[in-house]
């Protein structure tokens, strides 16, 4: 078994432990099938009867929180309830995949999350239904990514492309779960074990306080695995492997001042037995202290200082351990760099407003208009009793409609507005007007503002084009993360061009208008395999223009070179664009542009 | 954070309280707790919008048509409301709607009030409020500006006071806040993530025996929570009493001016919160280190900015703030 493979299983075990304290899972994986597979294996040690619910995308509020159940309320003469998924969930699981799912499901289980209870205020309900269930969110794509107000909240984060499936598909007898359940509320902690991790969080540059909770909560379910009665080191080290690893964005620098304590890394902890002597020690050394003693504020661990930098130290290597090399490079530059340019974050859906309803009116579901039955009861009711007795043939119905009853819904018509900057960060450009392109970026950014659309960015340079800030309504952001873009490099116009056609038909997914702003000097000379050589990267731009310009979207293409060039027009061209040259244009001109075209 | 919310306890009227913070600042959690910090209230019997036994300001029709009718009313104490608005609320439910089961049953006509009627003379939370639908921001707005709730729909036509305390929280990165709704907070704050690691081990340590054994843990703060109650109601006793010298005014003028603030609304909500913090420590003048306290508080997310700024510039106000006190003039 490979250590990804046991994190994996041991994910799930924890997970069904205890659902209430870790929250649930992200599970990232390239293949939809490998996730289901887990999900299995997850599901094999929950409890037999625990429900197990999918929540698909585009699920109303209505279903996902509960409202006026009306066959129900009909049938019975008085006003039910119907539960929404949510609540029905409870002591069980929901399942979402973050490639469709719209944002505002994700803000309203996150608040269930906190809440432990879904609050109903619809559809003349006041309820409170408590509720308890670990979240699965699937990521099966790279650019999908969970929201993270949701990512902050669960504990684990399952990535299944390091594993191999047959390790740990098998999960262990569910009554193992069962018994580690029954042992949770026993397990105790000492002080030093929390001061560990919440050290080791802020070693590793977690900001968030939950991180801690969850690590802590995780090492309380790993102990209870391993019928420990008190969090040991192991379970420590499992906590920081599993949620303290994924989550740091610094490189912690290793202190050396301790060197008397092996790290315990790379021993892997379901096989591990519990290591009796060394609780016994740490039971002697210092007593577990009862929770009512923790409001003395100074309640600093009275073990010896050794003791809890060691400890520290495990943890921290630990969660060190666990980086991929990758991960390090990217949290190191991170950590030096810019912390709002880090794209792809996830929070760039939150405001969408797919098929939105927005309210309702007077009307027949006609030309697509779909009827609001809730509505369209509601406005019946108050008429039963007159329709009734006003009804001469005595026949009996259980509503009396009339066409003035009808509800129809308004649903928010897609009028958000996305701009899509692709700037050339490329030394060319750079050499040329770079500056004065980021100014007219800004610019059309305040614009937009006035107008709240949503900006995306996608830059390119040396061999690569990047989205570098996915849809979002925080200009602030937007602003931040052209400022600190970097420049140089060859100018891999195709591979920028690429991208944006992907950017713009899952934009278009989202029912959002999109305009591109292309900023660049057009001296393409780096092609699709990131390989030099002028005459096929122009010819492959040329190429990657005409795809655009089949999306039908509207393009303003800025050229930032000092003088009007050909091959700059014929790539506009190809592009279906509006040509301009920012020499002609100050910043100001080319807003107005770009707003003509949004308006056109 | 704590200061904000506990001025807001003590003199409704200086707004309500917006809360910017990342994810993990205990935002929401802050303000759970406030009704075990407030005072109670009388309220008439049998009210449904929990009017003031005084009539202070405005009463419901329903108590009007009681007191019309000759009715003598009564009144009970109850609890400070504070109405939880969760983003996935639907119109009817906030304002108020057509009771279903009523009309269903009986065929009557009746109206089921809503959270904002609930919410009166007390606070109303909305977490996550850049979140929240425009169709419900627009409707807080409006009552928030007229303190009453007015109801046009399904043939019912009502109109209730709704005056609240409007506590909203949020994470600036997942959306913007519309400025309108930005206007109507008189105090705003920024919570940040201690960086202290015994201060997190604290917040984690507490944190967890709530949720191990929530009753133990409210026993054991329990006395806590009576003495702050206890102080934000002699305050409330004494607020109007407090005086202000003109200085301080002043002087406040002067800050929002340095800061170019739109409007008067700053120095009135800066002298009142002043004020409530003169009276929450009982002393029966406001003095200049009152001010100076709660100025980046009034003002910080009043100052014209540019459409890229970030929402609230603490910097700004601080840096003003040293301006006219002088570094050493007030002690913090």
């Amino acid at each position: 078994m490979l250590p990804a493979d046991q994190d994996a299983r041991l994910a799930a075990l924890l997970l069904a432990i205890d659902p209430t304290a870790l929250k649930g899972a992200i599970v990232r994986g390239r293949s939809p099938m490998l996730c289901e597979q887990w999900l299995q294996t997850f599901a094999s040690v929950m409890p037999v009867d625990a429900p197990a619910r999918r929540i698909p995308s585009n699920i109303s509020d209505e279903r996902l929180l509960g409202g006026l159940d009306f066959a129900a309320t009909l049938a019975r003469g008085n006003s039910v309830c119907e539960r929404g998924v949510l609540a029905t969930a409870n002591s069980g699981l929901i399942v979402l995949s973050t490639a469709t799912t719209r944002a505002t499901t994700f803000t309203h289980i996150a608040r269930v999350l906190d809440e432990g209870a879904v609050r109903v205020e619809r559809d003349g309900f006041s309820e409170t239904h408590e509720t308890v269930f670990a979240t699965i969110i699937v990521e099966c794509t790279d650019d999908e990514v969970a929201p993270r107000a949701i990512a902050d909240r669960v504990a684990f984060v399952v990535d299944l492309d390091a594993t191999t499936r047959d390790a740990w598909s098998n999960g262990p007898p569910r009554e193992i779960v069962t018994a580690a359940r029954a042992r949770l509320n026993t397990i105790r902690h000492e002080d030093a074990a929390l001061v560990a991790l919440a050290q080791g969080a802020a070693r590793l540059g977690i900001v968030s306080p939950r991180a801690v909770l969850l690590a802590l909560g995780v090492a309380r379910a790993h102990a209870a695995l391993l019928s420990h009665t008190t969090i040991a080191e192991d379970d420590l080290t499992c906590a920081a492997r599993l949620v303290l690893a994924p989550r740091a964005v610094t490189v912690p620098d290793t202190k050396p001042e301790t060197n008397d304590e092996q790290p315990r890394e790379n021993q892997s902890p379901t096989d591990a037995p519990p290591d009796a002597q060394q609780i016994q020690n740490n039971e002697v050394t210092e007593p577990p202290r009862p929770e009512r003693d923790a409001d003395a504020s100074d309640a600093e661990t009275d073990a010896p200082q050794t003791d809890q930098h060691s400890l520290t130290e495990i943890v921290v290597r630990a969660a060190t351990a666990a980086l991929p090399a990758g991960l390090l490079a990217a949290a190191a530059a991170r950590a030096s760099g810019a912390r709002g340019a880090v794209g792809r974050s996830g929070t760039e859906q939150q405001n969408g407003t797919r098929g939105r309803q927005i309210g309702i009116r007077r009307g027949e579901a006609r030309g697509g208009a779909r009827l609001d039955l809730v509505a369209t009861l509601r406005a019946s009711v108050p008429l039963q009793r007159l329709r009734r007795e006003a009804r001469t043939d005595g026949a009996a119905r259980v509503v009396e409609l009339r066409r003035d009853d009808f509800r129809i819904r308004r649903c928010a018509t897609p009028t958000t507005t996305t701009t899509l900057f692709v700037v050339d960060a490329s030394g060319s450009a750079a050499l040329n007007r770079l500056a004065e392109a980021k100014g007219a970026v800004e610019l059309l950014l305040a614009e937009g503002y006035a107008r709240r659309d949503k900006v995306a960015l996608i830059a390119f340079r040396g061999t690569v084009a990047e989205l570098v800030l996915p849809a979002t309504h925080a200009l602030a952001r937007a602003r931040r993360a052209v400022a600190g873009m970097p420049a140089g490099g060859g100018t891999p116009l195709a591979t920028a061009l690429d991208l944006a056609a992907t950017v713009i038909q899952k934009l278009r997914r989202d029912a959002s208008h999109v305009v591109m702003v292309v900023l660049t000097d057009g001296r393409a000379n780096v092609g699709r395999d990131g390989k030099g050589g002028r005459a096929r990267a122009e010819a492959e731009a040329l190429e990657a223009a005409t795809r655009v310009h089949g999306l039908r979207t509207d393009v303003v293409w800025i050229d930032t070179s000092s003088r009007s060039e050909a091959l700059s027009r014929s790539f506009a061209a190809a592009a279906g664009a509006r040509y301009l040259l920012l020499p002609a244009a100050d910043a100001r001109g080319m807003s107005q542009v770009a707003l003509a075209a949004r308006s056109a | 954070m704590k200061l904000a919310l506990t001025l807001a306890a003590v003199d409704p009227s200086i707004g309500g309280v917006l809360i910017l913070g990342d994810r993990g600042t205990a935002k929401s959690t802050a303000v759970r707790a406030l009704p075990t910090l407030l005072p109670t209230l009388k309220v008439v019997e049998g009210c449904r919008y929990g009017c003031d036994p005084e009539g202070n300001g405005s009463r419901c029709t329903e108590c009007l048509a009681r007191i019309v009718n000759g009715e003598k009313l009564r009144t009970r104490s109850a609890p400070v409301p504070v109405v939880d608005l969760p983003l996935g609320a639907t119109e009817d439910r906030v304002a108020g709607a057509l009771d279903i089961e009523r009309a269903l049953v009986r065929g009557e006509k009746a109206f089921e009030p809503g959270l904002l009627a609930r919410a009166h003379r007390g606070f109303l939370y909305v977490d996550e409020i850049n979140l929240l639908e425009d169709h419900l921001v627009d409707l807080l707005l409006d009552v928030a500006t007229t303190g009453e709730n007015v109801v046009e729909r399904e043939g019912l036509s009502i109109k209730h006071p709704a005056r609240f305390v409007l506590v909203g929280t949020g994470n600036p990165e997942e959306g913007e806040l519309r400025p309108q709704l930005l206007d109507r907070f008189g105090l705003s704050v920024e919570a940040r993530t201690p960086t202290n690691v015994a201060e997190r081990v604290e917040v984690v340590r507490r944190r967890d025996a709530f949720d191990r054994t929530p009753e133990v843990f409210a026993e054991r703060f329990k006395k806590e929570d009576a003495a702050l109650r206890r102080r934000v109601t002699n305050a409330r006793a004494h607020l109007a009493s407090v005086e202000s010298p003109d200085a301080l005014l002043t002087r406040a003028t002067e800050l929002c001016l340095l800061l170019h603030v739109d409007g008067l609304r700053g120095e009135l909500t800066m002298l009142r919160a002043s004020r409530a913090l003169a009276a929450y420590e009982g002393i029966l003048t406001t003095t200049m280190s009152h001010l100076r306290r709660v100025a980046p508080l009034v003002l910080r997310h009043r100052l014209r900015r540019g459409p890229l700024d970030e929402v609230g510039s603490s910097v700004r106000v601080e840096r003003a703030i040293q301006e006219l006190f002088g570094a050493t003039d007030v002690a913090r």
